[in-house]
C-alpha cells in the first residue's frame, strides 16, 4: 500500500528529467557560450540543453539551470515558468532555492510577455557592491534578422543590431537600466538553442522612446 | 608520474583522482557566477570565495582559478611567465593543467585559445577567439594610496578618483614624469579605475580594444575581474605629460626586433649585458623565420 508520501516521491521521479549527458564537460561548454554571450552582446550564441527537460524552461533553459545554479542562488521563477515539472527538477538538479519575490533573487526566470512585470522589481546591486544584482533569464522569442535595436558599448565592436519579437515598451526597461550603470541586472534571452547576453553595460539605441526612466 | 611522448615534447596523460581541471564543481560554478558579472561591470572587481590551491599565493592562485573554470576539454592552453614559456611558474601551472584537465598545451600564441600569463601580454595581437587570463597580487589601484576596503569600494562606487591624479602628479613634481613603469593605472570604460596587474606599462595601449576577453584573477585577494572585448582601456595621463610606453636604444640581440618589450639579461661580471624580447614565443618564431640580431650576426652555424 502506497502511502501519500511514497506517491508524491513517485510522482516527483517520474516529473525528473536527465540532466547532461557529460556534467562537467557539458556544463564547462554551456558556461563558454553563456561567457561568449555576455563578452559579446547582442551577438547569436549557439547553446543546448540536455534532450528530456521540463518544457516552459526548454532545453536551453534548462541547461543554463543545470550550468550556473546551486544552493547559493536564489532563483525567482515567473507564473508560466515555475510549474511543478520546473520546481521539482530544479530542487533536484540545482539544489537552488525557489523565492516569491524577484527581488530576492540572484536569477529569474521569465517569459518575454512576462518581462515587463519582472524586470522592474529585479535587483540592481549596491553602489558599493554593483555585483550583488539579478541575472535575468528571458525564456522564448526567436531571433530575427529585422534591426529592432542598435546596440553599443563594451564587448561591441563599433555598434550591433539585434531583432527581437519583444512587446512594446519592453526595450524601454532594458534602457533604464543600462542608464543605471554600473548599478543593473544583466539579462540573458534564451531561445531553442541559442542565446543572447545584454549586460547592463550594454546601450540601447536611444533614438527608441526611453519614457519613465 | 605517466608521460607519454608526443612529437617530442613530453605531454603528462590526465591524472586520475581529480575533477576536470581540479576544482570541484560548485567552485567552478561560483566562479563562473563571479566571472559573468566581471564582464558585465568592466574594470569592477567582484569578490569570490577564493579556494586553496595546491601552490602558494604569489604563484598565479587566482588566474589558476579563473583557467580552471573558463577550461573546456577541447581547449587549448598556454601559459606564459614575463613573457616566457619556459620559466618555472609558466612550466608547472601548464603541466598542472595537462595532468588534471588533459587539455592540449602549446607555446604558440596563435594556437592556444585561452593563454594564462603573468604580467605581459604577448606581442602577437590576440583575436576575438582568445582568452587571456592575467594573474594580480595587488587588484586594488587605490589600495597603496587608501589602506581601508571600505574607503576604496565607496571611492569606486562615487567614482572618486582624485587622489589617484594627485600621486601622478606627485611623482611628476618630483621627479619630472610619472614614474610608474609597471602596474599603471587604467580607466576602464570610462566608468572604473584598475589595476592592470603588474604588467608593463608598455602593454597598457594592447589593453584597450583588444578583441579578445581579457580576465584578472587574484586569489589572496579574492577578487575578479575583466575587460570585454573591443572595450576603451585609457591609462592615466596629463594633457601636459601624455602617457608614454618604455622604448630601447637597441634591438633584441637575437632576433633584432624592435618596438617589443626586452629584457636585460647579464652576461658576465664585467658589466656585459643584452637586451632580448620577453616574449620567448614571439623572438624564437622570429629566429626560426631567419631573423637575426646583433649578438648572431654572422653566426652562420
Amino acid at each position: 500500500m502506497e502511502s501519500a508520501l511514497q506517491s508524491r516521491a513517485i510522482q516527483e521521479a517520474s516529473a525528473l528529467c536527465r540532466p547532461f549527458e557529460d556534467p562537467v564537460g557539458d556544463a564547462s561548454r554551456m558556461f563558454r557560450a553563456f561567457l561568449t554571450a555576455m563578452s559579446h552582446p547582442g551577438r547569436v550564441v549557439a547553446a543546448f540543453g540536455p534532450g528530456d527537460y521540463p518544457e516552459p524552461l526548454g532545453t536551453t533553459g534548462f541547461g543554463a539551470a543545470l550550468t550556473l545554479l546551486d544552493a547559493d542562488t536564489p532563483v525567482y521563477l515567473s507564473p508560466q515558468i515555475g510549474t511543478a515539472r520546473t520546481l521539482a527538477n530544479l530542487r533536484f538538479h540545482c539544489g537552488c532555492p525557489i523565492v516569491d519575490e524577484p527581488a530576492a533573487a540572484s536569477f529569474a526566470f521569465m517569459t518575454m510577455a512576462e518581462a515587463e512585470t519582472v524586470l522592474p522589481k529585479l535587483s540592481v546591486g549596491t553602489p558599493d557592491y554593483p555585483d550583488r544584482s539579478a541575472t535575468a533569464l528571458i525564456l522564448g522569442g526567436g531571433f530575427t534578422n529585422n534591426d529592432t535595436v542598435r546596440l553599443t558599448g563594451p564587448g561591441i565592436y563599433k555598434y550591433k543590431t539585434l531583432g527581437m519579437n519583444a512587446p512594446q515598451g519592453f526595450w524601454t526597461h532594458l534602457q533604464c537600466n543600462a542608464d543605471r550603470y554600473p548599478l543593473g541586472f544583466d539579462t540573458v534571452f534564451i531561445a531553442e538553442g541559442e542565446i543572447v547576453g545584454l549586460p547592463r553595460s550594454t546601450r540601447i539605441d536611444p533614438t527608441i522612446t526611453a519614457e519613465e526612466c | 608520474m605517466r608521460d607519454e611522448t608526443i612529437t617530442g615534447e613530453t605531454v603528462p596523460v590526465p591524472e586520475s583522482g581529480y575533477n576536470f581541471a581540479y576544482l570541484d564543481e560548485g567552485a567552478k560554478r561560483m566562479i563562473r557566477r563571479a566571472i559573468l558579472k566581471a564582464v558585465a561591470v568592466p574594470g569592477y572587481q567582484v569578490p569570490f570565495a577564493s579556494r586553496e590551491m595546491p601552490m602558494p599565493y604569489g604563484w598565479g592562485t587566482g588566474g589558476i582559478q579563473v583557467t580552471a573554470s573558463i577550461l573546456k576539454p577541447e581547449d587549448t592552453l598556454k601559459v606564459i611567465d614575463q613573457g616566457s614559456d619556459d620559466t618555472t611558474n609558466a612550466v608547472s601551472i601548464r603541466r598542472f593543467f595537462a595532468k588534471t584537465a588533459g587539455v592540449a598545451t602549446t607555446e604558440k600564441t596563435e594556437e592556444a585559445n585561452i593563454i594564462q600569463t603573468r604580467h605581459r601580454i604577448p606581442e602577437k595581437p590576440l583575436s576575438e577567439d582568445q582568452i587571456i587570463v592575467l594573474q594580480v597580487p595587488i587588484p586594488e589601484p587605490l589600495r597603496w594610496l587608501e589602506p581601508r576596503e571600505v574607503e576604496t569600494r565607496r571611492m569606486h562606487a562615487l567614482s572618486d578618483y582624485g587622489v589617484m591624479h594627485v600621486k601622478l602628479y606627485e611623482d611628476i613634481s618630483r621627479h619630472g614624469r610619472i614614474t610608474t613603469n609597471y602596474d599603471y593605472p587604467v580607466m576602464v570604460n570610462g566608468r572604473h579605475i584598475m589595476a592592470p596587474s603588474p604588467t608593463p606599462k608598455f602593454d597598457n595601449p594592447k589593453m584597450g580594444n583588444m578583441p579578445a576577453l581579457q580576465l584578472f584573477g587574484a586569489g589572496r585577494e579574492k577578487r575578479i575581474y575583466a575587460i570585454p572585448p573591443h572595450t576603451e582601456v585609457k591609462s592615466l595621463d596629463f594633457e601636459d605629460h601624455p602617457f608614454s610606453i618604455q622604448a630601447w636604444d637597441e634591438p633584441c640581440a637575437l632576433c633584432g626586433a624592435e618596438e617589443v618589450f626586452m629584457d636585460e639579461v647579464i652576461l658576465d661580471d664585467q658589466g656585459g649585458s643584452m637586451f632580448v624580447c620577453s616574449d620567448s614565443d614571439f623572438c624564437q618564431r622570429r629566429r626560426d623565420a631567419g631573423h637575426k640580431g646583433p649578438a648572431v650576426e654572422g653566426d652562420d652555424t
